[in-house]
């Protein structure tokens, strides 16, 4: 019974190296976008906070950027080596789409990254600004690959979440320097435009996989009978694969229908209508899906409220709002991931919808051959990413332009300051 | 026309250009421990740091591309070669951090400039090994690997692993010569000629051990025009030698790597006609192993646009990044 498996370790291996991976491109995706708009403001205003900034947040860029290409690495070669099956049937167009990703979006960011990094002194302003919005419209190309390969997009906000609790942070601690300000209200006003337009994504999506993937709604929804006049939505629940109900459900009704059909009445299948062997787990999905949406509805909120803040002039007076911006620091990794767990779990038992299943999927590798890679995979990654999220939130708790305090240093000391880099003070 | 002919013929080159620009990168951190002084070490990782990221993204494009294009070789292989190629990532991995953190660190310093070391000459080290294993020939039926799990794991593995640092060694050394001046330079210089007689001595070994392991490759090498054909490989390779030993004793600045880039495309040359026609060595041939002809097409039409745009602004790049590294120049601005 309690036997483990091939499949299940490299099921366990692939959900663990994606999920780390996904991540850094997320995190460098809004980055990336965010990092041009301050050049943007800089070139045009002249303002040097905007070029303290825009340093800044690059070294961050940097970091998360690196460590998505490493990670990414493990990613294109893992579908070989531990899913040989499937790249065999799935090749064609799976393979070819993930080249088109790598010829667009990778190299582009690659190719401009070490401009926008490393060439202030090589190249004039707008070419370096050119440079940069390369790099950011890279790592668009890269979510709209990863949009169609067909996973719940949290990706721009989830960054904007980290920026505006980094200004939080440093707003309780008490700085009101420009920076700080540009930083909190910057990521306020953008989590304003972007988090409508994750939720009408999302509503797409929802349409979308109703109609193809219909298992996998009906797992998120708690849903095991097809309702007639209308499906009501589950708030909250405790669904049970084996007694086939959901205990505890909180309805309301027509809601369901009303949010996946856009109709009063509109009919959703329920899982009772597909196989036992082919249902995903519901009890997952359901939750997952739930941690997504709700925390997506909180950076909404936390948009709102801040836009009324900032009408009323008290943004960077309301203690209390920093903390909320605070606390939802995480909240778009969070969402990111159970989006992605709501994705990948639902389409169980399926690699390819209806058509392959997971287990023909796997290559002939032995068990002890995958628990060994796992290994590699869990103590390599928690080390490297462990002490790269280390250093990222570092250098949050240093924050932005506290390199105006510093008197200039040279290379030769530039080991006793590590974090607050003395080398953009050669640029005022 | 043939498109799958095409296909491996852009796949070869972009492994070459693999080889050329990921071999440099991870040889610098192969002779990282000759150059204990920090101050060196961060001239030595500020030459890396505006390039390596493109560098790699080669070998994410080598293994999308096989996915795409030879998904029965991408399958096949890459599970025959499963841990070889983990622990490849791992170390891929481990380098590419510690030449983002090692500038923000302080107390780790040292662990990082480990982790540069031990992650590029492992990267190597396995990427070698996976060659040699590729070259031996992987059992194959109906598309599936058949053979054993550590069938990788072979004394000429081994040596091709060997084999593989010593190359990006060189590469790295001679590549730094261009980025460096002064005394670095010089003790670089002094290095380049041992280097190049150890890459010799694992080219001569390998091209004498593969016919005589595997009868199908000696029977190729030695029965049709294959031999005269290439009869001028080892002249040129030895002129490359002599030619190397005297750019290093009157401290050339871009010679070195001419000629180290020369002897690489040399062996390359070597390996494909050993590998010729198989897409995976004796058991299935590129056209028994390509892709269905419209993901060819589809694929290809992409890549004859993309690729020389790729090609255009990797070169801007790295003419942006031209001359010598300076201190007062590394870091993010």
């Amino acid at each position: 019974m309690f036997s483990v498996d091939a499949l299940t370790l490299a099921r366990i291996q692939f959900a663990f190296t994606v999920c780390f991976h996904i991540v850094f491109p997320a995190l460098s995706i809004g980055l990336a976008n965010f990092i041009a708009v301050l050049e943007w403001r800089w070139l045009k205003t002249g303002k040097t906070y905007y070029k303290d900034l825009c340093m800044y947040w690059s070294k961050f860029f940097a970091v998360a950027f690196g460590m998505g290409v490493v990670s990414g690495i493990v990613m294109a070669y893992e579908f070989g080596t531990a899913w040989a099956g499937f790249s065999k049937f799935a090749g064609p167009i799976t393979g070819a789409l993930l080249m088109y990703e790598v010829m667009t979006a990778f190299f582009l960011e690659a190719g401009f990254l070490g401009i926008m990094l490393f060439g202030w002194k090589r190249v004039r302003p707008h070419a370096h600004f050119t440079a940069t919005v390369l790099v950011a419209i890279g790592t668009l190309i890269s979510a709209t690959w990863i949009l169609a390969s067909n996973s719940w997009m949290q990706t721009p906000q989830g960054y904007t979440i980290v920026v505006g609790a980094t200004g939080a942070w440093h707003l309780l601690k008490g700085r009101r320097d420009p920076a700080v300000k540009k930083t909190f209200s910057m990521a306020i006003g953008l989590l304003l435009v972007l988090a409508p337009i994750q939720a009408f994504v999302g509503d797409q999506h929802g349409l979308n996989t109703r109609e193809y993937q219909p298992a996998k709604i009906a797992a998120i929804e708690g849903l095991w009978d097809t309702e007639k006049g209308g499906t009501a939505l589950n708030l909250f629940g405790i669904p049970d694969m084996k007694a086939e109900t959901t205990r505890y459900a909180v309805k309301i009704p027509h809601l369901g229908s009303l949010i996946l059909t856009h109709s009063w009445d509109g009919e959703i299948r329920g899982l009772k209508e597909f196989q036992p062997e082919d249902r995903p787990n519901s009890t997952i999905v359901f939750w997952s899906f739930r941690v997504m949406a709700g925390l997506g509805m909180l950076m909404i909120l936390l948009a709102v409220v801040g836009w009324a803040l900032r009408w009323r002039g008290r943004l960077y007076e309301a203690k209390w709002f920093h903390r909320f911006a605070l606390v939802m620091g995480p909240a778009g990794f969070i969402s990111l991931l159970a989006g992605w767990i709501t994705t990948e779990v639902g389409r169980q038992p399926w690699v390819v919808y209806g058509v392959m299943r997971t287990s023909q999927a796997v290559s002939p590798l032995t068990t002890q051959q995958i628990s060994l890679s796992l290994m590699t995979f869990v103590t390599v990654y928690l080390v490297v990413f462990g002490t790269g999220v280390y250093y990222l939130l570092k250098m949050i708790r240093t924050g932005p332009s506290i390199v105006h305090d510093d008197a200039p240093e040279t290379g030769e000391q530039s080991a006793r300051h590590t974090v607050s880099q003395p080398f953009a003070t050669a640029n005022r | 026309m043939d498109l799958t002919l095409i296909w491996a013929a852009i796949i070869a080159l972009g492994i070459l250009l693999y080889v050329v620009l990921d071999g440099f990168d991870l040889g610098i951190g192969i002779i990282y421990p000759f150059f204990p002084k920090e101050h060196e070490r961060d001239l030595m990782m500020g030459a890396l740091a505006p390039i390596w990221d493109g560098n790699e993204t080669w070998l994410v494009l080598g293994g999308a591309a096989l996915f795409g294009v030879f998904p029965v070789v991408y399958s096949a292989v890459l599970s025959a070669l499963y841990l070889p190629l983990i622990f490849m990532v791992a170390c891929l991995i481990l380098r590419g951090v510690s030449l983002e953190l090692r500038s923000k660190s302080r107390r780790t310093k040292n662990l990082w400039n480990l982790a540069f070391i031990g992650g590029s000459a492992g990267a190597t080290f396995f990427q070698g090994i996976s060659l040699g294993a590729y070259l031996q020939g992987i059992p194959v039926r109906n598309g599936s690997f058949v053979g054993d799990a550590f069938g990788w794991l072979t004394p000429f593995s081994m040596l091709t692993g060997l084999g593989l640092v010593a190359t990006y060694a060189l590469l790295g050394c001679c590549w730094l010569i261009t980025k460096t001046e002064g005394d670095l330079q010089r003790r670089l210089h002094r290095i380049v000629w041992p280097l190049t007689l150890v890459l010799l001595v694992f080219m001569v070994v390998v091209s004498v051990w593969t016919p005589l392991q595997q009868q199908d490759v000696a029977a190729r090498w030695f029965d049709s025009g294959w031999f005269y054909r290439m009869l001028p490989a080892p002249f040129l390779v030895a002129i490359c030698a002599v030619l190397m030993r005297r750019a290093a004793r009157v401290r050339r600045d871009t010679q070195p790597f001419a000629l180290a880039l020369v002897l690489v495309v040399l062996g390359y040359a070597g390996l494909l006609a050993t590998v010729w026609p198989y897409a995976i060595p004796s058991s299935v041939t590129l056209w028994q192993a390509a892709a269905p002809h419209s993901t060819l097409v589809f694929t290809l039409t992409g890549a004859a646009v993309i690729l020389p745009i790729i090609l255009a602004y990797t070169a801007f790049g790295y003419w942006v990044f031209r001359g010598k590294v300076r201190h007062d120049e590394l870091g993010y601005h």
